[in-house]
């Protein structure tokens, strides 16, 4: 039989076993597969249905050790997120060191197992899979990023394995039960609509975010709470990750000469905007979250603008600040043990792993989904180190824990953002 | 081509008499078919040994084999470099996510309409690549699989955006077969994999096949001898697109989560690296590909290299393949086999500081061009 | 009108930052026949390496200096190990993978050997922007661009005025014969190699006071940069510079004025230059008419 023969029978048959699998009702059914676990109706307080659950995960932890698994970016074009992940590490190590976690169940070491997944939620999939399924570990903490944290968190789901406070702020995490919220960026959008409904009530504004859903969850919280107010948003700009700079929005944003320019920019962008904005003649007095830090600000090096910048946190960030606070002192130490520089980045690794730490403390009984439980109605009086005082836990299950943002101004003889003379505002 | 077997009353005493124990060439293509369908067979009853973990890591090898594939056929058959082919497997995947999730339609329909959409993604990025010569379509496609995501984004409504989508609708086995969700995911890609294997081996063996790979070596000539140059240029880019369309409706109907960080120009160049380590015109070669794309980071851990240098080390395997065995895994076996059974077929010292030309895959005469006898 | 004008400007300043490293592109190509997709990622090296520098105490242009050395050494011995090997005058594919290995060794060894978080680098140029009406441009930018100008015309020179240069063209344009002649190809590509490299260190320094200096800092670079390329003739230097600033101009006011477009397709804007240069008119504004090499 010739090659071509061949081929034409090969065809023959592929087209014939493509056809047969199509039009036959061979496994074409599919159901939702939504994981029965997060039915609505009964359950515990917290809202969880434990009935469909493996007894993996219903089962009290014995021995002395409790295992948890975290996946993030060590290497690849996010590495430098991995500091987080790090962060984890070094607070895991530091706890061990002073004997272990209290717990309901006495006193245990924890046992820390991170995997690599260059950013990639195919990769976090898998990683997941096997901290799960190979390793048993009881929780999931620090996965960083939303994709990866969505993609994980029907399985979780179905497993009842909790993945504690990912370093993630999108509320599309909500709706899973097994996965907790630490603060979203719609909060923080709804704090700065509230802040300018207070201080700026007739305001146009203008808006730089970053095209994706940190920047655009921003923008939508803000836009909730000025609907139907005297404050107009005149001119929105988005930019991609991937843009080598920022000059092209923040010219047509100056064009605007808006009273506030809200800032949704990420790290180095922020850094960019302000110094396009010093080169401008435009002043306005500008708005931003967690997504620009310090260093960003005093790396664009904007005299003129210094005095009006505020931004949205919850957490102790600046050595200057809290620099005699006990559990900043505690978080400085403990980082730089391992080599990790005490900046943003790590604190925002830090303070979801207290949660974290708080779920595993008051879980009853000490299983997975004892721990979920906890995690999703934590004690009222739980207070992470590092978050500022005068912030309470939300405690209600299925919205995130940290709701309430203070509005700090940038203090430039400090070079750092000061603490905020009123009361936080909440999102709720 | 050379058939070399004739000379090998020439080889000195110990080479005959291993060449005496050892099959004859035709006899390794005999053996080459047995082995294959005993590997199949024993791929066909891994569900039932493996646990569901380990399922779910040999799932994904067959979808990384498939990708893999698709690249071979393109760049290693017919010589176009394609540094984008992620962007194909995505019009697969969130094919799949979008349809079944938003549109009700079934797995089979939606993975058959995602490849069709893939191949015409492929002819379009063909066409222009037509006129252009081999740096310029490397550029063209390292440019897609750069901009892909980016298109991604733009259209959040339908695709999700930078957060991903998800799939909440499984593709559920046959009822009373017996089999779990995870079994029946493996058993469907395994299928399409075999397939789609099948159908480039015997598309590699047919006229169609040659006139593919003549047109990698020397279009000019190719073109001479009367190869319609476009049509088999574009036809092979719509296959190779089809084929890793494919690739992405089964990362779909595996994972039931599609997001644009994993269809990105790192995702492009792991599958090329894939395509250079299995050998780039084999095509067993491509499961040997997708068994290091899944298996390697791991390993990598496992070595005690620190994760921040697993890329260096996949950019150093790349270029030490290309440097030492441009074949990859596939030639390097049957360099083996050659050296077992017969003389080298080249007389020594004409060709003492370049190899010949038969053995120097990637090169104008061919990426990857068959050795003269195909062991596997 | 102002607005107009001052997207313009914006415009030139990013395409400056194109043609920067768009020249590094075409020196190689120039002088090796091929195109390095690891162009970025090895620039972006040397300008840790000048960070470092920076880092313990030394001013900003014997830094810079040295990292271009750093750069010139580095290129040269990746041709004659890494390259060398798989090189062929008349086929450059194998080259390319080899290109694409380096850049994700390259890239992870940055971030292994320095650091992953973003790092500042001080300018050579003054502080501030030049104001004129009601529009600006910075000094840095206006700097940048006069030394990628001065940069052209020095490629330029050498290689259309100078023996180096001659023998560099010859070695790419009919390798047999000048080896017959006694030119050392294998000693032009190494040069060849290392000076784009060194190039490609000064470009990432001098835009480092914009973009930072992290690993990623020139993969968003890389694509318009190719674009900038592809504009203006792979083997011209001026090209390089005109397209550059020709891309950024284009980008600014498509985001500008295009809604569509906007920002988000500003990479496929880059992409579709690509695609129309190549169709319409392959060799590039400045390109020579026989590219048959290509």
């Amino acid at each position: 039989m010739t090659t071509s023969k061949r081929l034409k029978i090969g065809t023959a048959v592929a087209a014939a076993l493509a056809l047969t699998i199509s039009l036959t009702a061979c496994g074409t059914t599919e159901k939702s597969n939504t994981p029965t676990s997060s039915g609505s109706a009964g359950g515990s307080a917290a809202g969880i249905d434990a009935s469909a659950c493996p007894d993996s995960a219903t089962k009290e932890i014995t021995g002395d050790t409790i295992t948890i698994g975290q996946s993030g970016p060590l290497s690849g074009p996010y590495a430098a997120v991995g500091s987080a992940n790090k962060t984890v590490k070094a607070y895991v190590d530091s706890i061990n060191a002073d004997g272990g976690l209290q717990t309901t169940a006495g006193k245990k070491k924890l046992k820390l197992i991170t995997l690599d997944d260059q950013y990639q939620a195919s990769k976090t999939q898998s990683n997941v899979r096997e901290l799960v399924e190979q390793d048993h570990v009881s929780a999931i903490v620090g996965l960083v990023g939303t994709a990866n944290g969505l993609a994980v968190a029907p399985y979780l789901d179905q497993q009842c394995v909790p993945s504690l406070f990912p370093l993630s702020g999108s509320t599309q995490l909500l709706q899973y039960k097994f996965t907790t919220v630490g603060q979203t960026y719609l909060d923080q959008g709804a704090v700065i609509g509230k802040y300018l409904k207070q201080k700026y009530p007739n305001a146009k504004v203008a808006v730089l975010y970053q095209n994706d859903d940190t920047g655009k969850d921003s923008l939508a919280g803000v836009k909730s709470q000025i609907d139907g107010t005297g404050i107009s948003i005149v001119k929105e700009e988005s930019y991609e990750p991937t843009d080598t700079d920022v000059s092209a929005q923040m010219t047509t944003l100056a064009a605007t000469k808006a009273d506030v320019l809200l800032g949704f920019a990420f790290s180095v962008k922020c850094t960019q905007a302000l110094k396009n904005l010093q080169a401008t003649s435009w002043r306005p007095v500008i708005l931003t979250d967690t997504m620009c830090a310090d260093n960003d600000i005093n790396a664009a090096n904007v005299p003129d603008i210094a005095t009006k910048i505020y931004k949205t946190d919850a957490n102790k960030t600046s050595q200057a600040l809290y620099g005699s606070d006990a559990d900043f002192k505690k978080f400085v130490a403990t980082v730089t043990k391992e080599g990790i520089e005490p900046t943003a980045t790590p604190v925002t690794a830090w303070v979801p792993f207290e949660l974290d730490l708080a779920a595993i403390s008051n879980a009853k009984p000490l299983s997975s989904v004892g721990i979920a439980e906890a995690a999703r109605s934590l004690p009222a009086d739980t207070h992470p180190g590092l978050l500022r005082d005068g912030i309470q836990i939300s405690t209600t299950p299925g919205e995130p824990a940290i709701r309430q943002f203070y509005m700090d101004p940038w203090d430039p003889a400090a070079k750092g953002f000061g603490k905020s003379t009123e009361p936080p505002i909440s999102a709720e | 081509m050379n058939t070399p077997n004739t000379r090998s009353g020439r080889t000195s005493a110990g080479r005959m008499s291993a060449a005496r124990l050892l099959p004859t060439s035709r006899g390794w293509r005999g053996v080459g078919w047995t082995g294959m369908l005993a590997a199949v067979a024993v791929a066909a009853l891994l569900p039932w040994m493996l646990s569901s973990y380990h399922l779910s890591e040999a799932s994904s090898v067959l979808y990384l084999s498939l990708a893999v594939l698709s690249v071979n056929l393109l760049t290693g058959m017919n010589g176009q470099l394609s540094l984008g082919q992620a962007a194909f497997v995505g019009i697969g995947a969130y094919s799949v996510v979008i349809l079944v999730g938003d549109h009700g339609w079934t797995y089979p329909q939606a993975m058959a309409a995602g490849a069709v959409l893939a191949a015409v993604a492929g002819i379009v990025v063909a066409v222009p690549a037509l006129r252009l010569r081999g740096l310029y379509v490397a550029l063209t496609t390292f440019g897609i699989g750069l901009v892909f995501p980016t298109l991604l984004q733009k259209f959040t409504s339908v695709t999700g955006g930078s957060g991903g989508k998800s799939l909440t609708l499984a593709y559920l086995p046959p009822a009373g077969s017996g089999l779990d969700q995870g079994q029946w995911a493996y058993l469907v890609s395994l299928v399409v994999l075999v397939v789609a294997m099948l159908f480039v081996h015997l598309l590699k063996q047919s006229k169609t096949g040659r006139a593919i790979q003549a047109v990698r070596d020397n279009d000019i000539v190719a073109e001479g001898f009367g190869v319609p140059l476009a049509r088999i240029k574009i036809a092979t880019f719509a296959l190779s697109a089809a084929l890793a369309g494919l690739a992405g409706g089964l990362f779909a109907l595996q994972r039931q989560f599609v997001s644009p960080g994993d269809l990105g120009l790192n995702t492009s160049i792991e599958f090329f690296v894939g395509m250079a380590i299995g050998g780039s015109v084999s095509v067993p070669g491509a499961v040997i590909g997708g068994l290091f794309l899944q298996y390697a980071p791991d390993l990598t851990q496992d070595l005690g290299i620190t994760p921040i240098y697993t890329p260096a080390v996949y950019g150093g395997l790349l270029i030490l393949i290309i440097i030492f065995a441009r074949g990859g895994a596939a030639g390097l076996a049957t360099t083996i086999s050659q050296r077992l059974t017969r003389q080298p077929h080249s007389p020594p010292g004409l060709t003492a500081d370049r190899p010949t030309q038969q053995d120097e895959p990637y090169s104008r005469s061919g990426i990857g061009r068959e050795p003269p006898e195909e062991v596997l | 009108m102002e607005l107009f004008v001052q997207r313009v400007i914006d415009g030139l300043s990013t395409g400056s930052i194109y043609a920067a490293l768009a020249l590094a592109i075409v020196l190689v190509f120039r002088a090796t026949g091929t195109i390095n997709l690891a162009q970025g990622e090895m620039a972006m090296f040397c300008c840790f390496i000048a960070w470092k520098l920076t880092d313990i105490g030394w001013p900003i242009v014997p830094a810079i200096l040295v990292s271009m050395a750093a750069g010139f050494v580095g290129g040269a011995a990746i041709e004659r190990v890494v390259v060398r090997p798989v090189e062929d005058a008349k086929d450059h594919l194998p080259i390319i993978i080899v290109t694409l290995g380096l850049l994700l060794a390259v890239d992870s060894l940055a971030g292994g050997l320095f650091t992953v978080d973003t790092e500042r680098l001080d300018s050579p140029f003054p502080h501030g922007s030049w104001r004129v009406g009601g529009v600006h441009v910075g000094y840095d930018s206006i700097g940048l661009l006069a030394v990628i100008i001065v940069i052209s015309v020095v490629i330029w020179f050498v290689f259309g005025r100078t023996r180096l240069g001659l023998h560099m063209r010859a070695s790419v344009d009919n390798p047999e014969s000048a080896r017959l002649v006694g030119i050392r190809r294998s000693s032009m590509l190494m040069f060849g190699w290392g000076a784009a490299a060194a190039l490609g260190a000064l470009a990432a320094a001098l835009v480092a006071p914009q973009t930072f200096v992290y690993t990623g800092m020139l993969q968003g670079v890389l694509l318009y940069a190719f674009a900038a390329a592809t504009l203006g003739g792979f083997d011209s230097p001026a090209g390089a510079i005109v397209g550059g600033l020709a891309v950024g101009v284009v980008q600014d006011l498509v985001a500008g004025y295009i809604t569509f477009i906007g920002n988000e397709l500003s990479l496929l804007t880059a992409l579709g230059i690509i695609l129309a240069v190549l169709m319409v008119r392959p060799t590039g504004l400045f390109g020579r008419a026989d590219s048959k090499r290509l």
